[in-house]
């Protein structure tokens, strides 16, 4: 039985990295004593896939995971005892059966939904570079890694940006609306960081990032 | 004060794996810091991964947390984007758990574990907001103290900590905090909690003695302090029994993998085998055994509570454990999701067929074997007893279990070692790649070198270290012998274990070296790509230190060592005996079959080697 876990990568957690959720979940799993199934081979491996990996830092309010059961378990029974198993600063909000029939995941989401949170920054400034962003009609930023340079135009990818909000003092929250196509996406960072050619003058280091939901098809 | 979780969290994306600095681990225990009369911080010198890995400060975390007047918090060495980054926002270094400065905490523990920590723990000190030097530490500040192997030869150390806590801290920790307790409460100086630390047996307080230094070498010597004298000689404490002692069963377990991302369970502490290079089979002595119902229900207990599937069995040695194939048997069995089981430290000889099949069943990496040394003379020489056969019959074992890789540990640099015992290591290899082809599989057969560091309280406590240069040139001449398919090299850096060389064996005045290569920015000096050399160069001519003399000396047979007043339980003549024999490489055996070989402790001590199953120890023989 596959079944689909809504879960949230709390603040306290945020700066853990997309391997390091999913051996969090494999842990809390176990302690959990679901029956998850092996895979077969010379080091078999739960069969639990998490999905639209996040970067460090950043959080998540609804994200996914499967995970393929032996049997047929109690959906309760498995939500009380994975509630319980988690350690702080995650949370299980659903839990529901997955058919066989239904599409691979990555195939069915369309955008994530980001709310950004930064500070020393004028919301008219941002305002005026975002604008700018989304007139221009490609906007390349170079990504790098350790061993190479990819640059990807960022453009396609944001599908819209809310009114800046002020929250306090000094402080700025837009949401933020960015693609995902066949898997492939961008990180609202990288947005941050090339606003800096349309004259906004803010550290993407320092932007606090929550994805508030993945929407799908 | 720390930085609050909202200014922390908005820093973060700019350090490396800042996970290492949030905690929130599963079993974290968090007090109210104010509701307990002593507020503990746990310190271990090096980053994150390394320092939740260590099972030593597993066990202190666990026994001071179940104290109820104690709170004890963890702080790890930030990596040096971290240090930058508290320096820039004029934060303390701060506690994982409540984010409070070092320098608010009662008493800072560290964990000695390597010398070359060293300049990590002044680094720490001084981005806690502590002042370096003990005697520039007031009633404001907290004890500084310090634990572990290295304790037991801490010179280098004496002018920043102020007490060093010597042996097994199961229950020396808890004296420790009890007199700290009392003495809070009463309100007294520092200097009578001092007083009352050095009389608690396992402690030592640098600041209580003299350094006097003449021909016969530099001895520490009790001050008199208004009739007050620390005792001439502090001895290590021993716990009598490990079976009776806490473990922590339900460890905190890492958000982010540690270095050793399984559960561990220590089946036992010390070592009878004698090895004369080995500081940690000298130091930990006498072999005390867990008994096999006690290994498997604790390690029982650590997987259901950390989810691991896989259990390390950890000791010193580990297949010399008495009932090493039951425990390994009964935790593959038992467990219906198949708990996987790895063993550190195999020594060859002990190790069986029956156990490389067992093993090799649930394995997952490659396997490793230690010979040390290439030769049978050198292997003799130091007390590594075992055969070249049986070195063969391991790695066939190994083979024939389904291993594949086999990773060889070796030193170079002993005492009296030939260029011909350099290339019987290379000889040893090709020929354990030899049966693995015969056997019809593609072997790779990895050798990894390391260069011998002379460590106090062992037979070659007298020995010079082989100097970096001629360390190459052994390296060089076993890596063109090493050469071909299936056959990899690994070697340690030659200065870095000269470094580690000078501050194994040093005395007091390497302080001021110290703390002038930390001033010039010295970190993580056991990293290979952080360690600076010339800093610590000018370090070393800046404050008149000429390390070769620590590190290159052969020392005359009556020298007194900086540390001969710290007393392993190991006698200095029995140490010295043994270099003996090792001149003529002649062995000595395990004291476990039966016969004691004298080394004093048990007699001095009133200990016992304690094996599981009510198996009979050596029967200690006096006047040895």
């Amino acid at each position: 039985m596959r079944v689909r876990a809504v879960y949230e990568k709390g603040d306290r957690v945020r700066f853990l990295g997309h391997l390091d959720v999913g051996r969090c979940l494999k842990l809390a799993l176990r302690r959990a004593g679901w029956p998850v199934e092996m895979s077969q081979g010379f080091s078999p491996k739960p069969k639990i896939s998490v999905y639209a990996p996040l970067p460090v830092g950043v959080a998540g309010h609804r994200e996914y995971f499967d995970a393929v059961l032996s049997g047929r378990p109690d959906i309760g029974a498995l939500a009380r005892t994975l509630a319980s198993s988690l350690p702080e600063g995650f949370a299980l909000h659903e839990l529901y059966p997955v058919g066989d029939g239904e599409p691979p995941f990555e195939e069915t989401v369309k955008a994530s939904l980001y709310s950004v949170d930064m500070e020393g920054v004028e919301p008219e400034a941002i305002r005026r570079a975002l604008d700018a962003f989304l007139k221009a009609s490609q906007v390349l930023f170079d990504v790098v890694r350790p061993n190479e340079v990819k640059t990807v135009d960022l453009r396609p990818f944001v599908l819209g940006v809310g009114e800046p909000e002020e929250a306090g003092a000094d402080r700025v929250v837009l949401d933020m609306t960015i693609a995902h196509d066949k898997g492939r996406t961008v990180r609202p960072q990288w947005v941050i960081a090339s606003l800096a050619e349309f004259g906004l003058n803010a550290d993407p280091r320092e932007a606090i990032i929550d994805r508030r939901k993945i929407i799908f098809e | 004060m720390g930085p609050s979780w909202d200014d922390l969290k908005r820093q973060l994306g700019k350090v490396e794996k800042p996970a290492r600095y949030v905690g929130g681990e599963l079993g974290a225990v968090r007090k109210d810091l104010a509701s307990v009369d002593v507020a503990f911080a746990l310190a271990f010198p090096d980053v994150y991964e390394v320092g939740v890995s260590h099972l030593g400060s597993l066990i202190i975390y666990s026994i001071l947390n179940s104290l109820d007047f104690v709170a004890c918090e963890r702080v790890y060495m930030p990596w040096t984007d971290m240090e930058q980054l508290l320096k820039d926002k004029g934060w303390p270094l701060f506690s994982i758990e409540s984010r409070v400065p070092l320098a608010s905490f009662d008493i800072v523990g560290f964990s000695l574990q390597y010398e070359l920590t060293y300049t990590n723990i002044l680094a720490m000190l001084d981005l806690g907001g502590i002042p370096l030097r003990a005697e520039d530490r007031g009633d404001s500040h907290p004890l500084v103290i310090a634990g572990g192997p290295c304790a037991m030869a801490p010179e280098p150390l004496a002018d920043f900590v102020d007490a060093f806590a010597l042996g097994d801290g199961e229950e020396l920790v808890v004296d420790i905090v009890r007199v700290y307790r009392d003495w809070k409460k009463e309100g007294a100086s520092r200097r009578e909690l001092l007083k009352r630390l050095a009389g608690v047996e396992g402690v030592y307080v640098p600041s209580l003695y003299e350094v006097v230094r003449d021909e016969t070498g530099t001895r520490a010597v009790p001050k008199d302090l208004d009739g007050f004298r620390a005792p001439p000689v502090v001895r290590r404490r021993v716990l009598k029994s490990l079976e009776d002692a806490p473990y922590p069963d339900k460890p905190f377990i890492p958000l982010i993998p540690p270095i050793h991302d399984r559960a561990m369970v220590e089946i036992f502490r010390g070592c009878g085998q004698g090895c004369r290079f080995c500081q940690a089979g000298m130091l930990y002595r006498p072999v005390r055994e867990r008994e096999p119902e006690t290994v498997d229900k604790l390690a029982r207990e650590v997987l259901k509570h950390s989810g691991y599937d896989e259990v390390s069995l950890v000791s010193l040695s580990s297949a010399d454990y008495g009932f090493i194939k039951e425990a390994v048997s009964r935790l593959l069995r038992k467990d219906p999701c198949g708990a996987r089981v790895s063993l550190p430290s195999l020594r060859v000889d002990s190790f069986s067929v029956g156990l490389a099949e067992m093993l090799g069943s649930s394995a997952t990496s490659g396997l490793t074997l230690a010979p040390e040394a290439g030769s049978q003379r050198m292997r003799d020489a130091i007390n590594k007893r075992v055969t070249e056969e049986e070195v063969l019959e391991a790695a066939e074992s190994a083979f024939s279990a389904g291993y594949s890789h086999i990773k060889l540990y070796f030193m170079i640099g002993l005492p009296g070692e030939t260029d011909e015992d350099v290339l019987d290591i290379a000889r040893l290899a090709s020929r354990i790649r030899e049966i693995g082809r015969k056997m019809g599989k593609r072997p790779t057969v990895v050798v990894s070198v390391s260069g011998f560091v002379p460590k106090p309280h062992t037979p070659f406590q007298w020995e010079p270290a082989v100097p970096p240069d001629e360390l190459k040139r052994r390296q060089r001449l076993l890596r063109n012998a090493l050469r071909g398919p299936g056959l990899e090299f690994r070697y340690h850096d030659a200065e870095l274990s000269a470094l580690e060389a000078v501050f194994a064996r040093g005395d007091r005045r390497l302080g001021a070296a110290l703390e002038a290569a930390f001033r010039k920015g010295c970190r993580f000096d056991a990293w290979p790509d952080q360690v600076r050399f010339e800093a610590w160069a000018e370090a070393f001519r800046e404050t008149g230190i000429d390390p070769a003399g620590y590190a290159y000396r052969e020392r005359p047979r009556d020298e007194v060592f900086p540390w001969d007043h710290l007393s392993s339980g190991v006698r200095k003549a029995f140490l010295w005996r043994e270099r003996e024999k090792s001149r003529e490489a002649l062995t000595t055996w395990d004291c476990r079959e039966g016969r004691c070989t004298g080394c004093g402790i048990c007699g001095d001590f009133g200990v016992a080697v304690r094996l599981a199953g009510g198996r009979k120890g050596p029967s200690f023989e006096a006047g040895r």
